[in-house]
């Protein structure tokens, strides 16, 4: 992969997407999996990393497969191509607000409605990749994935109950 | 200045997960340390979350340049960047140590399906969040439906569609309020 090409497949993955870098997941599989570019192992490898290590998940998914497909000149690169020109963009929006038809703060209900079919989107084709023959667990994942969150829910609820009553006991009730 | 470069820095060290996890990193912390009005804030995320790429960097740019100047974006986005780029420089040049381990392929293996089940639940909380009247819920229920039709409907599979269904709620948005 040349560089001009992994430069915009860097904007193909990340300008079209809303709603953050959990939504760009598939496309990584689209576009360097399904065409043989990056091993799925590594992609997987990628995505877990980028979630388990402090920082934002596109910088490490862009610095990544950067780093893997042509060293860290296109690791700065696609960062640079990352950030400058929607960073302009967003400026740009911000300076004409005012020639705007609307108040831009609606521009915040815009984005949920959209991120919402991506998300379902996605969730979607994970189920579908993930019942495939090699994925005998697959659904068990989906399942565990769900209930990892309530549990971690549930642990911190008792957590913050627990505190409560501790600093009752203590006489928080009169701070 | 320099307590925004900070605030930047310790977001990218404590901060996990993708731009909508972190909206609330960021708040949390220029609330509690700067000045910054939540108009501020506020009208950072509507523009943030309305165009496409990461969520994060383009609100703190937003947020460094409502409060300094252009040229304060840059350091802004790079204090946020810089911790990232050296632990990404420092798990790649030992990831042949461990890219083998037996529970960190069992756990890339099954990352994917909790990924997917992290980002419904964020998508859940912040439509629950933002969801509380019946024109929010109109303007909800509408653009998802112009959404879903136009990404099932035409049963379009390259993500171009985003930026259509982007521009179609942006005017029936426009239109309600």
């Amino acid at each position: 992969m040349t560089l001009l090409q992994y430069l915009f497949t860097v904007i193909k993955i990340n300008y079209l997407v809303l709603g953050g870098a959990s939504l760009t997941a598939p496309f990584y599989f689209r576009y360097y999996v399904e065409t043989d570019i990056i091993p799925e192992q590594e992609i997987n490898h990628y995505l877990t990393m980028s979630n388990i290590l402090p920082g934002a998940m596109s910088i490490y998914m862009t610095a990544y497969t950067g780093l893997y497909l042509l060293g860290k000149k296109g690791m700065y690169l696609g960062l640079v191509v990352l950030f400058v020109p929607i960073t302009l963009i967003s400026i740009l929006l911000l300076e004409f607000a005012n020639y705007l038809p609307f108040d831009i703060n609606i521009l915040i209900y815009v984005s949920l409605p959209i991120m919402a079919v991506a998300a379902t989107d996605y969730v979607i084709s994970v189920f579908k990749s993930q019942i495939k023959p090699q994925y005998k667990f697959g659904l068990f994942g989906l399942t565990f994935g769900i209930l990892t969150l309530a549990l971690l829910g549930t642990i911190q609820i008792i957590i913050i109950y627990i505190m409560l009553v501790w600093l009752y006991a203590r006489g928080g009730k009169n701070v | 200045m320099f307590k925004i470069l900070l605030i930047n820095f310790a977001i990218a060290c404590l901060g996990f997960g993708s731009g909508t996890v972190f909206i609330s990193f960021i708040y949390d912390a220029y609330t509690k340390y700067t000045d910054i009005s939540i108009q501020t804030l506020d009208v950072a995320t509507a523009i943030s979350l309305a165009l496409p790429a990461p969520i994060s960097p383009k609100m703190l740019g937003l947020i460094a340049y409502q409060e300094y100047n252009f040229w304060f974006v840059w350091p802004a986005i790079i204090t946020f960047v810089l911790p990232t780029i050296f632990i990404v420089l420092y798990t790649f040049k030992h990831y042949s140590k461990f890219k083998d381990n037996r529970f960190f392929g069992l756990l890339s293996k099954y990352f994917p399906p909790i990924m997917a089940a992290i980002t419904a639940n964020i998508i859940i909380v912040l439509s629950l969040n933002n969801i509380q009247t019946e024109t929010e819920f109109t303007l909800f229920i509408v653009p998802m439906v112009v959404t879903y039709i136009i990404r099932y409907g035409f049963n379009i599979k390259n993500n171009g569609y985003f930026l259509i269904a982007n521009c179609i709620t942006v005017a029936i948005v426009a239109n309600i309020i």
